[in-house]
């Protein structure tokens, strides 16, 4: 690992170009700028008087964050409008590692799907076949569909009462699909899901790499806040392979709060 | 390859680095990754008697050459860490550091540590925090008289060697040394981070970190901290760590011709990564070896009097 340079962590404001609604709770921010990124890399969000929060990119040229309302930060960005300024650092973080696999499925639960299609979009311009899963409770709380439609890839939506697509949750739609069928499965969305789904490519014998969420402060490895059995989710992360996190005690079961003490998911 | 262990308030380490308190160290398993690359000795993330969410992030900002960072002593209380450091069984040792208002709450914490049996190898006080209010230096924990009062207070309550954790940023440091080593002390860190300092975004015309003001670490302090460590070997006989802005083998060497036996690493875990205590020893013993030095001993010092 190359040194780090000073400056590599600084903050940069930028101006919003444009807010697209994706439905109830959910909006894209297009921003005024491209950053060099990989999909699954995540930005750290400050919105001054508020506070800083970790968000997945949905494209990095431009940068685009798909962000629903679950917070204090979340709900600041979402009152934000055209030119207004938004301040952030990175891209931080491992990223997907998806180059040496030929096909790929995508299984995303809930705003989930946001880094999915960053991934998606890069690896069918380097002719990956790609099949997508989009996963939720019930009709109104699926997201991006289109876009990933429109760029050419095959898309199962699946909701968990029947009211659109598959009826079932994220894993039995991705069984339905044979895991077998894949060279690798790509995953984000609620732990559980993302738990029950790294056992299920276990046992087909699938690869697997799963984007993991935790209590994040500086974002850089050093803090020690987003521990997950002693790696940083936001240096060692958020990307990880699913062989090692079925190793980690905590892994779909317990994660910790800004104090540092454990609570079941 | 070169013997480059080294000792400290009784402590034996096969290597001089440790791991600097607040970086890492929420989690038993991340101090056991410490070891796994090469930590001398891992210390806990500051404890207090209740659990602290802290401060409001953003808690670090970079800054030229450094950080600086508030972060407010978030952590689980103490009942809850001496759970979460039971049953340490490395060869390196285990530090614990707690942080409190007043000396009781301090030897009361060190009372609970003591009778939960659970193995510390020694207990670090942090006198020196300077961002969080009701604590450090913030709550004048940084005074010869309170350095004392403190480390009596606690020295009576444990066992185990007592490192005080002293500020870079008082006036009176020999003064404060000398308190600590009266008191009892075995060993002092010196020290905790310098400042405060601020950063004012000036797109946002906002102040960094959230809390308003920081610590500063990394290598735009290592020279005050060089500074504080010689200054602090003139005025006592106990062992000192040195801490602030190590990130090379060469700035340990430094820190050890300064007055120190060992050496503390925090902010460097991020511009050269979690590997960072391998890649300092390794540094130091060729260092030592290319300058025909055979102990880190010979070292300690020897810049004094030149």
């Amino acid at each position: 690992m190359a040194d780090k340079k000073t400056g590599e962590f600084s903050f940069q404001t930028v101006k919003i170009a444009k807010v697209t609604e994706e439905n109830y709770r959910i909006k894209t921010f297009e921003l005024d700028v491209n950053i060099a990124a990989k999909p699954g890399q995540f930005i750290m969000v400050w919105v001054p008087g508020v506070g800083e929060r970790p968000f997945s990119l949905l494209s990095s040229n431009p940068l685009r964050l798909t962000i629903a309302k679950v917070g204090p930060v979340s709900e600041a960005i979402h009152k934000l409008g055209v030119g207004d300024q938004l301040t952030f650092r990175g891209p931080l973080g491992n990223g997907f590692d998806f180059r040496k696999f030929d096909k790929l499925l995508l299984v995303g639960g809930g705003y989930g799907v946001v880094p999915l299609y960053f991934l998606a979009k890069e690896a069918i311009s380097e002719k990956k076949s790609v099949t997508v899963i989009i996963a939720a409770r019930t009709e109104k709380d699926v997201v991006l569909e289109k876009y990933f439609s429109d760029m050419g890839a095959k898309v199962i939506v699946s909701t968990d009462d029947g009211s659109k697509g598959f009826k079932g949750n994220a894993v039995d739609a991705a069984k339905h699909e044979g895991l077998k069928n894949f060279d690798c499965v790509f995953s984000c969305g609620p732990e559980k899901m993302v738990y029950f789904l790294a056992k299920s490519c276990e046992e087909a014998k699938v690869k697997s790499q799963l984007s993991l969420e935790r209590y994040m402060k500086c974002g850089i490895g050093i803090c020690g806040s987003c521990d997950l059995g002693g790696f940083c989710v936001c240096r060692d992360g958020p990307i990880f392979d699913g062989e090692k996190l079925l190793k980690i005690q905590d892994f779909g079961a317990k994660k910790r709060n800004s104090e540092g003490i454990l609570q079941n998911i | 390859m070169i013997d480059i262990s080294t000792e400290l308030a009784g402590l034996k380490l096969g290597n001089p680095t440790i791991l600097a308190s607040g970086i890492l160290g929420v989690t038993k398993k991340e101090l056991e990754q410490c070891v796994k690359n090469g930590v001398g000795a891992a210390t806990t993330k500051s404890v207090t008697i209740e659990p602290r969410k802290g401060h409001e992030t953003p808690v670090i900002v970079e800054t030229p050459s450094g950080f600086l960072n508030a972060v407010g002593i978030s952590n689980a209380g103490i009942d809850e860490a001496i759970k979460e450091f039971s049953g340490w069984k490395s060869k390196s040792p285990l530090i614990f550091n707690i942080a409190g208002k007043n000396a009781d709450e301090l030897s009361s914490m060190a009372k609970k540590i003591s009778s939960s049996g659970i193995r510390v190898d020694a207990l670090e006080i942090a006198l020196s925090c300077p961002h969080t209010p009701g604590f450090g230096t913030l709550a004048g924990q940084s005074s010869p008289e309170a350095t004392k009062e403190i480390i009596r207070a606690v020295k009576q309550s444990i066992s185990v060697p007592i490192i005080a954790k002293l500020s870079p940023s008082v006036s009176a440091l020999g003064e404060v040394a000398k308190a600590a080593e009266s008191a009892g002390a075995s060993a002092i860190n010196m020290g905790n981070t310098a400042g405060p300092g601020m950063v004012i975004d000036i797109e946002r015309k906002a102040k960094l970190p959230s809390f308003g003001f920081g610590g500063l670490s990394g290598p735009a302090m290592k020279p005050i901290a060089v500074r504080c460590v010689y200054d602090v070997y003139e005025a006592v006989k106990i062992p000192i760590i040195g801490t602030g802005g190590v990130t090379y083998g060469k700035d340990a060497i430094e820190m050890f011709m300064a007055g120190a036996s060992a050496v503390g690493v925090g902010s460097a875990v991020y511009y050269r990564g979690p590997k960072v205590f391998s890649k300092i020893s390794n540094e130091i013993s060729e260092w030592m070896e290319s300058h025909d030095y055979s102990s880190i001993k010979e070292l300690v010092g020897a810049a004094h009097g030149r």
